[in-house]
């Protein structure tokens, strides 16, 4: 709720020794690990991001990350892009359709992979921000650019197959 | 009043004093047969006129008049002192006319003169009322059915509803006015008036094309052999001319085409974006009773498949007519000028042909059909069967879907078989015929050059007109079968089109809703189907910002309630009202926003979690879609989703456990913050702990607002101001817990059972 979002003042960030996140509360509580959840991860992944306990209990809803001091927010941006870790493809290598899945070899900003997705509609998804969300046979899921920066074979072929 | 005469004159001789101020014409006698009787009711009693015979009950001999259903129709009685008379019996299509008789007898039984009904003093509901004026067309339908119709006559301003087909009388569709014949006209009018230039260029476009076709075989022909090449032509060795003149024929007939492709598809596209949006436009005007009434499949089809049946038109019946039309005339003259005996000669196979393809077309035809129907019966099996897998696993019945996935399996595959095997045998036959015509012709025409009777350019002309003069002649047949199609879905789609909607919406503005207030049903009696109410007299109230219960077995018609106040539906009798204002003077979308509702079955729309929470209210932002989740408790669980709010629900999706949804419904209504909440068995589909969760979010946002909650939970009610019994569509107690639990009635008895079970079950309340 708006009035009850925890700022700066409220919740402060540490990291652990285990490369986690402790969270320290105005009242002295001290919770460990915390993990951060993104409440609209497409359509406002900055805004409220919600605190919660290993258990899993929620702590409160963040206030907007840009009040929060840079090393708190380095600290929960590191966290966000673990949980909602999704490489950006950089270059298709190759891409091969047989019996309704796709093989993709591609490039992507955390190195080279190579992965099958279901040719399915909720498998290729249109992102508030244009960008294109791929998720693959277990989960994973990976990042495209915009449709229209696409190069056009690829394009029309990605709107073939979903 | 609308006695026939001759009714009304036996009436009167007989019974002079009898004031008749409804009447009822009953089409089933006692003993089954199907015939006429009247009935009247005056002050004086209810007079019975069957075969020329008048028996009048007196109105002391009558506390009052019920009708009861058989399995369709029903039969009217008259009560007295605990014993039943028999008046009349009436098939489905005089359901909704008894009833109306009924209760216009009792009220003049009762009260001695005729009142005005409640709703005829609501302005707006008087013009096109629930049941509406008599519609023009459907009157005359109503005329060559039977001049009888029961009408109340004390019922004033609602006119009565029209007798149309039987089971449909009592709905608010009937057939349109403009359905009867004149389709062409209503779907003309239908299309944007910028856009009616396109037919006449398609008409120019299409007769220009045909003009061309008809001249190309006379140029390439006649012309070329007989003038240009023969040595004593008019234009002979002029062969350039010649060819430019064909090769501008050809391209003439070319353009006209293309104009006339291009405009064309334009034009059926528009009529069919058009039409699917009137019709889509009906099915959102029209009332919940128009949807409990017909399946949403079939629906869908009107929508998809009349709409696109229609552009059948323009497709091919338009243009094979014109263009055939102008062919077969064209044609005809061009060869009788020609030499009009091996014209006739030629033509004489035609009347046989078209025989031929006039039965075997149908036969054809019925060979798909009959194909197409196999085709969905398989499809619907395989669906069935798919989408029960889990029980079939569970059951371990494998085997029996198998065959019963086999049968219809089969049968498609056979009707395949014949169809194609019909058109492979008989289209050879056929094209022997046009075929050995042609050879007639040249063989008659070669015998005749051999005596110099006819030129070359004549017979090559000829031969030429008689090959395009085949192929309208099949096509003339299917054309009959394709225009009774069309007609068929316009007729469909402009009776949902022209429906008038059920829930009239008052003229102009309507008053704004009160933001406070409470709510009250009054005398409140409403029936689903005709003939079975769900509700009697059914009155109750809430005070603003009061909280009271429904309670009640299922079917007592709780659910009802809710309908009405949320008006999905408007009742046959009494009021609902709104901060003392009648709801069917208020306008819809404000009701809307007054009113928040949580149903039993919560449907999810298609979009992500937040849009569906969102969806009363567009314009809120995300702090308020989370701080509705968080009051509906929802909010926990939606995070646990990989895409939080952001999750697409619906097919494709992410699925939901059915206290998911209903916490969502939750959610929905309270962000909606309406003065007035409506709880329908809002936690009926959820584990206890879910049950309690939500149940402390329900008291959390009751404060301040008009409660009307339903539940099986007598826990939850214990909080309500007032809790109703109902039970058989009536209230039967009514007063808080603590004193309906002191009364020994029929709330005593369902805690007492309810706290038994949990008893049984080991759990304490």
């Amino acid at each position: 709720m708006s009035g009850t979002r925890l700022g700066p003042e409220q919740i402060r960030f540490e990291r652990t020794e285990g490369d986690l996140v402790r969270a320290l509360l105005a009242d002295g509580a001290r919770h460990e690990p915390v993990d951060f959840y993104r409440a609209f991860p497409f359509s406002a992944p900055d805004d409220l991001v919600a605190v919660r306990d290993a258990a899993g209990t929620e702590l409160g809803l963040l206030a907007p990350l840009e009040t929060f001091p840079a090393a708190d927010r380095e600290l929960i941006e590191g966290e966000l892009r673990r949980r909602y870790f999704a490489p950006r493809i950089t270059v298709i290598t190759a891409l091969e359709e047989r019996f309704g899945q796709s093989h993709w070899q591609v490039e992507t900003e955390a190195g080279a992979t190579r992965f099958t997705v279901q040719n399915e509609h909720a498998n290729l998804r249109d992102l508030p921000d244009g960008t294109l969300l791929l998720l693959d046979v277990d989960g994973n899921r990976y990042r495209l650019a915009p449709r229209a920066e696409l190069p056009p074979r690829i394009r029309r072929r990605l709107e073939a197959m979903f | 009043m609308t006695l026939p005469s001759d009714i009304d004159r036996l009436l009167r001789r007989v019974q002079p004093a009898f004031d008749a101020v409804a009447s009822f014409a009953a089409d089933i006698s006692p003993d089954g047969r199907l015939t006429t009787a009247w009935l009247a009711a005056g002050p004086a009693g209810v007079a019975l006129v069957r075969d020329g015979a008048v028996t009048l009950l007196a109105a002391d001999a009558i506390d009052r008049l019920d009708t009861h259903r058989y399995l369709s129709g029903g039969r009217l009685v008259a009560q007295h002192d605990g014993s039943v008379r028999l008046l009349a019996r009436y098939s489905g299509a005089r359901l909704a006319a008894a009833e109306e008789f009924a209760q216009a007898a009792n009220r003049v039984l009762r009260s001695g003169a005729p009142d005005v009904p409640e709703r005829a003093a609501v302005p707006a509901a008087g013009a096109t009322g629930a049941t509406g004026e008599p519609v023009p067309g459907a009157a005359a339908d109503a005329a060559d059915a039977e001049p009888v119709r029961g009408e109340a006559a004390a019922a004033g301003a609602d006119a009565e509803p029209v007798p149309g087909e039987a089971p449909t009388e009592a709905e608010p569709v009937r057939e349109a006015p403009a359905a009867g014949g004149r389709v062409l006209p209503r779907l003309f009018a239908m299309m944007p008036a910028s856009k009616y230039w396109r037919v006449p260029v398609i008409a120019v476009a299409l007769a220009a094309g045909a003009g061309a076709a008809v001249m190309a075989p006379l140029l390439a022909g006649r012309f070329l052999f007989d003038e240009v090449l023969a040595p004593d032509g008019r234009f002979a060795g002029r062969l350039l001319l010649a060819v430019g003149l064909i090769l501008l024929a050809l391209l003439a007939e070319v353009g006209a085409r293309v104009t006339w492709g291009w405009t064309n598809a334009a034009f059926i596209h528009d009529l069919e974006v058009t039409l699917k949006r009137s019709a889509f436009g009906s099915l959102q005007r029209l009332s919940m009773r128009f949807y409990s009434s017909r399946h949403t499949g079939e629906m869908m089809t009107r929508l998809e498949q009349d709409a696109s049946d229609i552009t059948l038109l323009f497709h091919i019946i338009a243009p094979s007519a014109l263009t055939g039309g102008l062919f077969l005339a064209g044609s005809l003259i061009a060869m009788l000028a020609l030499d009009w005996q091996l014209a006739i000669a030629a033509i004489l196979p035609f009347p046989l042909l078209f025989i031929v393809f006039r039965r075997i077309i149908p036969e054809v035809n019925s060979y798909f059909d009959r194909l197409f129907r196999a085709e969905a019966e398989l499809r619907t099996v395989t669906s069935d069967s798919l989408t029960g897998a889990r029980v079939v696993r569970a059951f371990g019945r494998q085997r029996r879907e198998l065959e019963r996935f086999a049968a219809p399996n089969r049968a498609a595959a056979r009707l395949g078989y014949l169809a194609d095997a019909m058109v492979g045998t008989t289209q050879p036959p056929m094209q022997l015929v046009t075929e050995l015509v042609l050879v007639a012709v040249w063989a008659a025409g070669a015998w005749a050059m051999a005596r110099d009777q006819v030129s070359v350019g004549v017979l090559v002309t000829f031969a030429g007109y008689l090959g395009r003069f085949f192929w309208p002649v099949g096509g003339l047949v299917e054309l009959a079968q394709d225009w009774a199609r069309v007609a068929t879905a316009a007729r469909r789609l402009l009776t949902l089109v022209d429906a008038p909607s059920d829930l009239p919406q008052p003229t102009g503005a309507g008053h704004r809703a009160p933001m406070r207030g409470g709510i009250a049903l009054e005398r409140v009696t409403f029936s689903y189907t005709p003939g079975q109410p769900a509700l009697r007299e059914v009155s109750l109230h809430a005070a603003a910002g009061e909280m009271i219960g429904l309670v009640g077995h299922t079917g007592a018609g709780k659910s009802t309630v809710i309908n009405l106040l949320a008006r999905l539906y408007d009742p046959d009798e009494g009021v609902v009202r709104l901060g003392g204002r009648d709801v069917r003077s208020l306008a819809a979308a404000d009701l809307g926003a007054r009113i928040g509702v949580v149903l039993q079955d919560s449907y999810l729309f298609l979009g992500s979690v937040a849009d569906n929470i969102g969806y009363a209210r567009p314009d809120a932002g995300r702090d308020r879609i989370v701080a509705a989740a968080m009051a509906a408790d929802a909010h926990d669980f939606i995070l646990q989703l990989p895409d939080g709010y952001d999750t697409e629900l619906g097919p494709g999706g992410h699925g939901l456990s059915g206290g998911q949804r209903q916490r969502l419904a939750i959610a929905r209504a309270l962000l909606l913050d309406p003065p007035i909440l409506l709880l329908d068995e809002a936690t009926s589909s959820v584990d206890t702990e879910t049950e309690l969760r939500i149940q402390a979010a329900i008291e959390r946002v009751v404060h301040g607002r008009t409660v009307v909650v339903i539940a099986h939970r007598l826990s939850t009610l214990r909080l309500a101001a007032r809790l109703y019994v109902l039970a058989g569509g009536r209230v039967v107690e009514s007063g808080p817990h603590a004193h309906l639990m002191r009364n020994g009635g029929f709330y005593q008895r369902l805690v007492e059972r309810q706290q038994e079970a949990l008893h049984v079950i080991g759990v304490g309340e």
